[in-house]
């Protein structure tokens, strides 16, 4: 027979399936994946060391480049956590436009995974699906706060602005039109022979594993465990809507797929919900001009797309936290990653990757 | 059925179903737009770069050199100089510059500008800035009211 | 700057002291040195104390194990004696009534005005009963924590970062070496002497 060698291969970290500057050593035997050592730290910023010399309104839109796919989630977390150390309430109506805003934020977000993930694979064509309908989002948030990426949309203690005049209706007609646009992408992948192919008992974490990894997000719930942070421990508003967590129970590629089509469409409901119950009134609460909390420590968590997104401010009673600490699923979850990766093939590597839904600029902050 | 799958085959029906969505599409209106030659519509609070502006009635000077824009920005960009003024009510700029190379477009510079409901900083929608040197994006205050020229490259 | 309203009961900032004295809300100054008008945003107690079934169980099972409680904004931070760490870890993960089976943050925090300088937070969550507790450890410059990779394999890449940013040793991690920054750095930023523009870095002058 032959003879084999281990061979060492350097995937990264320029390489396009890596979504960004991430890099891999892979130890192959032949084709198969036996060990994996993953290498990060190429898009560090130093964040939080940055942020213990700003005020606390000068952090929010340190907090956008983290996690640049879903921004308006960094911004939540960030704010909530202040808001919470300094115990303000937020009204009502600056309560629900976040949630809005923020479940639009998490389809956007699940579409760019979703294109990506499928272009990683091999399928062009949902990826301008994807893209098409992200873009209707972004011009959504643009109006809303004059950005599309780095939104900086929310103030400690509320919003900035109130919605621009016919904005609800803009929101409206999204609802209304996406979920035909979602069975676009469904007739595209759910029952193609080839995504299952490449999907399909790929990238296995058992639950046990998950949760050991620290795991959160639809990658924790596709192996069947419901944890969402919105159900958990609901911030915000979320115990005022109507929504369902939804499981996967093969634990692999192909659950991850369809519990994050799933949540598109459960956060299509809260988007429904919220519009519908949207109060008037005040956008911004009460707070002082110089935001300094008092001496304390907050741990505070969301529910971002990629999972639990928590933020951690120790504050000394000065204007500027005296250490701050996010808490990034990304990162988390890419420690999973040798172990899912360990015995498959290198072109499920891929795959994987994509399905970790992983962004560099959040791991390595 | 065999027959059905039988001419399915033989007269390329499925070829010809994507066929129909490919042509269908060709005739859709586009959603792009030729860059240089024709730009897209900005929404009212799309945040380009910072600039000043002076009362659009009267014509003078709004910013009263409050310097609460240069104390919240992340990036300290904006540097000011001011004096008092002779007649000793308040202060008047003498310089007012923006660092665009380093200004992150976060308007948060506009929120505790007290000159309301007409600020006197604000975000323009100006965002065509490619150039050569870095010096060139240290911007003083009267190309912060006129706006910068824009250079065009292409022809 | 114009109206400043002051949070009640904000001593004076910088670490709360050297010695014991380590969770910040339990150390605030009597009630006697705040202003008597309370700013508008605080009208809850963020300090008051709340009902934790983990904190009763640790207090029933480790009593000389805990050598501070604290409570802020409804969460409940212990903090421990360094050596029964893993014990108590063990026991939080395995005892079939608490379950914190879920390590969701771990991170250090330097406090270079203590006597034991750094602190190292763990948060941990139990998926199936949901509730959270925040345990602590001190430690001096250089004295190694216990890795706790053997009871949550999580707490692999956050160690690695603890040691990473803040210099903080694990005894016992697997694999403890720099995640983040590169392999030849010298220092760890996130301490509180470490420039915020680093060390030697004049070519990066700001203008
Ligand atoms: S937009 Fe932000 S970065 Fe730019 S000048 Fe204003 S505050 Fe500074
Ligand atoms: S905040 Fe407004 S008024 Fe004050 S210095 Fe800046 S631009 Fe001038």
């Amino acid at each position: 027979m032959f003879r084999t060698e281990m061979m060492d291969i350097n995937m990264g970290p320029q390489h396009p399936s890596t979504h960004g500057v991430l890099r891999l050593k892979l130890l192959l035997d032949g084709e198969t994946v036996t060990d994996t050592d993953v290498l990060i730290g190429y898009l560090h910023r130093g964040v939080e060391k940055l942020c213990e010399s700003k005020n606390y309104h000068m952090i929010e839109p340190y907090t956008d480049r983290l996690d640049y796919v879903a921004a308006m989630y960094e911004n939540l977390g960030y704010v909530e956590t202040v808001e919470k150390l300094m115990g303000i309430t937020v009204p009502e109506r600056a309560e629900y436009i976040r949630v809005i805003t923020a479940e639009l934020q998490r389809i956007a977000s699940h579409l760019v995974w979703l294109g990506t993930h499928a272009l990683d694979i091999g399928a062009m064509t949902v990826f301008f699906y994807c893209f098409r309908e992200r873009e209707i989002l972004l011009d959504l948030f643009e109006a809303f706060c004059g950005a599309r990426l780095t939104y900086n949309a929310y103030r400690i203690g509320g919003l900035p602005w109130d919605v621009p005049p016919g904005w609800t209706d803009r929101v409206r007609h999204f609802v209304k039109i996406f979920p035909g646009r979602q069975q676009e992408y469904d007739t595209l992948l759910t029952k193609n022979r080839i995504w299952l192919g490449r999907t399909k008992g790929v990238g296995i974490l058992k639950a046990g594993d998950a949760i050991d990894f620290g795991v959160s997000g639809p990658c924790l719930r596709a192996a069947g465990v419901s944890y969402d942070v919105r159900k958990a421990h609901p911030y915000s508003v979320y115990d005022r809507f109507l929504f369902d967590i939804p499981t996967g129970e093969n634990c692999d590629t192909y659950d991850r797929y369809l519990v994050r089509m799933e949540e598109m469409r459960q956060s299509l409901r809260i988007v429904q919900q919220a519009l519908d119950g949207l109060p008037a009134g005040e956008v911004m609460g009460k707070v002082p001009k110089r935001i300094k909390p008092p001496v304390g420590e907050v741990y505070h968590t969301v529910e971002g797309p990629r999972g639990e997104l928590g933020f951690y401010i120790v504050s000394q009673g000065e204007d500027k936290p005296y250490r701050m600490r996010f808490r990034s699923p990304s990162f988390v979850n890419l420690q999973a990653l040798p172990h899912m990766v360990k015995g498959s093939l290198v072109a499920d590597v891929v795959a994987v990757i994509g399905t970790l839904d992983i962004v560099l600029g959040d791991v390595d902050r | 059925m065999k027959i059905q799958a039988f001419l399915q085959k033989v007269l390329l029906l499925e070829l010809w179903q994507g066929m129909w969505v490919t042509l269908k599409n060709q005739f859709r209106p586009h959603i792009t737009v030729e860059y240089p030659k024709e730009t897209v519509e900005f929404p009212p609070r799309f945040r380009g770069v910072p600039r000043l502006r002076k009362d659009p009635q009267t014509g003078e000077e709004l910013c009263v050199s409050c310097l609460l824009c240069e104390a919240i920005c992340p990036t300290e960009c904006i540097s000011i100089v001011s004096e008092k003024r002779p007649d000793g009510k308040g202060k008047q700029l003498i310089s007012f510059t923006i660092n665009y190379e380093r200004c992150c477009f976060c308007g948060l510079c506009v929120d505790p500008c007290p000159t309301k409901p007409i600020t006197a900083i604000y975000m323009s929608h100006d965002y065509e800035f490619a150039g050569f040197d870095r010096d060139s994006y240290v911007t003083a205050r009267e190309e912060l009211v006129d706006g910068k020229p824009v250079k065009i490259y292409t022809s | 700057m114009s109206d400043e309203i002051k949070p009640p009961s904000s001593p004076p900032g910088g670490a709360a002291g050297p010695g014991q004295t380590p969770a910040p809300p339990d150390a605030a100054p009597p009630a006697a040195t705040a202003p008597p008008k309370p700013a508008a945003p605080a009208k809850v107690n963020l300090t008051a104390e709340v009902d934790s079934p983990v904190l009763r169980a640790l207090k029933e099972k480790f009593p000389q194990a805990i050598q501070a409680v604290s409570f802020y904004a409804g969460e409940v931070s212990v903090l421990l004696d360094k050596d029964s760490l893993l014990p108590v870890c063990r026991f939080l993960k395995e005892d079939p009534a608490l379950r914190l089976d879920y390590l969701s943050n771990l991170c250090g925090v330097d406090y270079p005005d203590r006597e034991k300088r750094f602190e190292v937070v763990y948060h941990l969550f139990s998926i199936s009963l949901s509730h959270r507790i925040n345990l602590k450890i001190q430690l001096a410059d250089q004295e190694p924590a216990p890795s706790v990779v053997t009871i949550w394999r999580t707490a692999n890449w956050h160690e690695r970062e603890a040691f990473d940013l803040l210099g903080i040793p694990f005894e016992g991690h697997p694999d403890l070496r720099r995640i983040l920054l590169a392999d030849e750095w010298q220092g760890h930023p996130l301490r509180k002497e470490y420039p915020t523009r680093g060390y030697d870095r004049d070519h990066m002058k700001l203008r």
